[in-house]
């Protein structure tokens, strides 16, 4: 848009709506009849109703909307980005990370190290992998750039810990091994579409 | 006190001993009522305010700063903690510029799903803005009703994104997720409750005697000086000019949709107020004929530009270009053209916007954002002289500000 354009806009001319409120007075006149229309007004009544309707609904009525914390949780939501998961293969039981290094480089709040090596049969493993979930955001990139589904988030929101390196082990994340048949697949940032059978498409190189 | 001006007021210096029948006062930084870290020098005559200093930097994060040393895609959770009642609509303003930087288009269906959540999150914080509001005025049971009911906007947040402040709920180039199975239901539920709710605290404030006292006539603000002091959103509707950037330069889908927006000409706090509630039912309104444009949608979630925006998972994860492609623009970031680009958008608090210069760079060369409330703190130098003590509390509530954004 032109500057020119932008100043002949025309500014107000579409569906606004202007609310009917009552204007103060001006002469004593009006204000006298407002004070004795406010002061015979039933309103407070009207009030103490709304409240007293939600304290029936609360006690009697079963629509009580607070939990006893500690003791009734609510569930959380499938998508929900608390603590971290390192997810396995289903096949193999090994873990997914491959050691690309991208949760560590998009890591907004630089909280994710890992280390990687060679092992005996040149095959690349993760050596050291940590994040301090005391810098950590939980903004979810980390699972959202993994091209392996291997790092998730997890539904462990309780992070109060005695000491700060408690839950950031790797082998603390990983999905225990005789616990990989209850393993789920994150639904929140980084999953595949609900769509992805048919958006695969063939590799261009024919092999 | 000092000999000293607008521009440089020594905030430091502050001679609290007065010979005269003055008295300074430091409202805040940490007053509960302050909505964060809004220091206030107040001079005061009795209880008459003489003078008011909004003093700001108490939440300073260097945000902008940041910007300019991370990649773009990495920036996008930062705008979460600008205005942390309605994350989402700083991830879009954010998105929004760099996405009109990159010339590229949202697919529809992604469209949809940001109007919806940008419409959400206007309601999720009109709710938080009537809750807090109330409880400075000393209206205690709306701001449990009013919380109540935000929870479960919060919970449809959740559901789709996976957290209930920080949302990061938008990409460049489109959204991350597509709405999950009931999510709509939830959706519809959620809206045909709403207006109930708003009639509940419509019953316990609109009419009320208390209430009317300590709003009509407080913190009046003239159409002139609405305008000359910067003022968007419902600061400037409250004052009778008709502007709303939704309407008058349509982003997303609003140029579609069939909604109205409400003008109050009584320039107070009470006209405010009605004027948030009225938004609510729009926003709701607004919910409500998206939800039959989604069925219609393809399922593309965002746009198709593999020099900028990394394929979806599942490409990633079985085509070998894609893989690569994802490697480059996450270790080095996406490289947009050079320019300068300034989008605007109606957050719920008024006029949002990224300025981005761009030098052809993984990382921004200067990025600026416009938050609404910066103007709004720095009204109050000029809405609180000459009101009471007691009504410097429901002013502050009335403007609406957020310090995530105004300090930055």
């Amino acid at each position: 848009m032109s500057l020119e354009e932008f100043k002949n806009r025309n500014i107000g001319k579409q569906n606004y709506v202007k609310l009917d409120l009552e204007h103060t007075p001006q002469t004593p006149l009006g204000r006298f009849s407002r004070v004795v229309r406010r002061t015979l007004k039933g309103e407070l009544f009207v009030g103490l109703y709304v409240t007293l309707r939600e304290m029936i609904n609360a006690l009697f009525r079963g629509e009580m909307h607070t939990v006893k914390y500690p003791l009734e949780k609510l569930p959380i939501s499938p998508r929900y980005r608390a603590i971290h998961d390192m997810l396995r293969l289903l096949e193999s039981g090994h873990y997914r990370c491959i050691g690309c290094g991208l949760c560590e480089k998009i890591c907004i709040s630089n909280c994710i190290r890992m280390d990687t090596r060679y092992d005996e049969n040149q095959r690349k493993e993760v050596s050291e992998y940590t994040i301090n979930f005391g810098r950590c955001i939980f903004c979810g990139y980390c699972a959202e750039v993994c091209p392996e589904l291997a790092i998730v988030h997890g539904g462990r929101y309780e992070t109060a810990s005695e000491q700060r390196a408690s839950f950031s082990i790797f082998e603390d994340m990983l999905t225990p091994v005789d616990a990989l048949k209850q393993q789920k697949e994150y639904d929140g940032f980084g999953a595949v579409s609900p769509n992805a059978d048919e958006n695969i498409k063939k590799t261009p190189l024919a092999y | 006190m000092q000999v000293t001006n607008k521009l440089t007021p020594f905030f430091e210096n502050l001679n609290f001993e007065r010979d005269d029948n003055t008295m300074v006062i430091n409202f805040g930084p940490q007053h509960p009522s302050a909505h964060g870290q809004l220091r206030l020098v107040l001079e005061l005559d009795g209880e008459l305010v003489v003078k008011a200093y909004p003093d700001i930097g108490y939440l300073h994060r260097g945000i902008e700063k940041m910007g300019e040393n991370m990649t773009y895609n990495e920036f996008l959770p930062t705008t979460d903690r600008l205005d942390y009642i309605a994350s989402t609509a700083n991830n879009y303003a954010y998105a929004l510029a760099v996405e009109k930087l990159l010339d590229i288009q949202a697919p529809r269906r992604a469209q949809v799903i940001r109007t919806m959540l940008l419409e959400l999150n206007r309601i999720i914080s009109h709710l938080f803005f009537l809750a807090t509001h109330a409880l400075d005025v000393g209206a205690m049971s709306v701001f449990l009703y009013a919380f109540r009911e935000r929870e479960f906007a919060m919970d449809l947040m959740e559901d789709y994104c996976g957290a209930r402040l920080t949302h990061s709920a938008v990409r460049i180039g489109g959204v991350p997720l597509d709405l999950p199975a009931g999510w709509l239901e939830n959706l519809s539920k959620f809206l045909a409750k709403l207006p109930e709710e708003i009639q509940t605290y419509e019953d316990l404030l609109t009419e009320n005697r208390i209430w009317k006292m300590r709003l009509e006539d407080v913190g009046v603000l003239a159409p002139e000086e609405a305008l000359s002091w910067g003022c968007t959103g419902p600061m400037l509707r409250g004052s009778g000019i008709k502007y709303d950037i939704r309407k008058e330069e349509p982003y997303e889908l609003y140029g579609e949709l069939d909604f109205d927006i409400p003008v109050a000409d009584t320039n107070d706090s009470y006209g405010r107020y009605r004027l948030y509630m009225e938004e609510m039912k729009q926003s709701a309104r607004i919910i409500k004929q998206l939800i039959p444009m989604y069925a219609k949608t393809e399922p593309q979630l965002m746009a198709h530009a593999p020099k900028y925006i990394s394929a979806p998972k599942e490409e990633i994860m079985t085509q070998n270009y894609a893989l690569m492609q994802h490697f480059v623009l996450v270790t080095q970031g996406m490289r947009p053209p050079k320019g300068e680009v300034y989008a605007p958008t109606e957050s719920p608090k008024g006029e949002l916007g990224f300025y981005i210069k761009s030098e052809g760079e993984p990382y921004a060369y200067r990025l600026k954002c416009r938050a609404p409330s910066f103007f709004h703190t720095g009204l109050l130098q000029e809405l609180l002289v000459g009101t009471y003590l007691a009504d410097v509390v429901t002013i502050i509530g009335s403007t609406n500000i957020v310090f995530g954004e105004v300090d930055r």
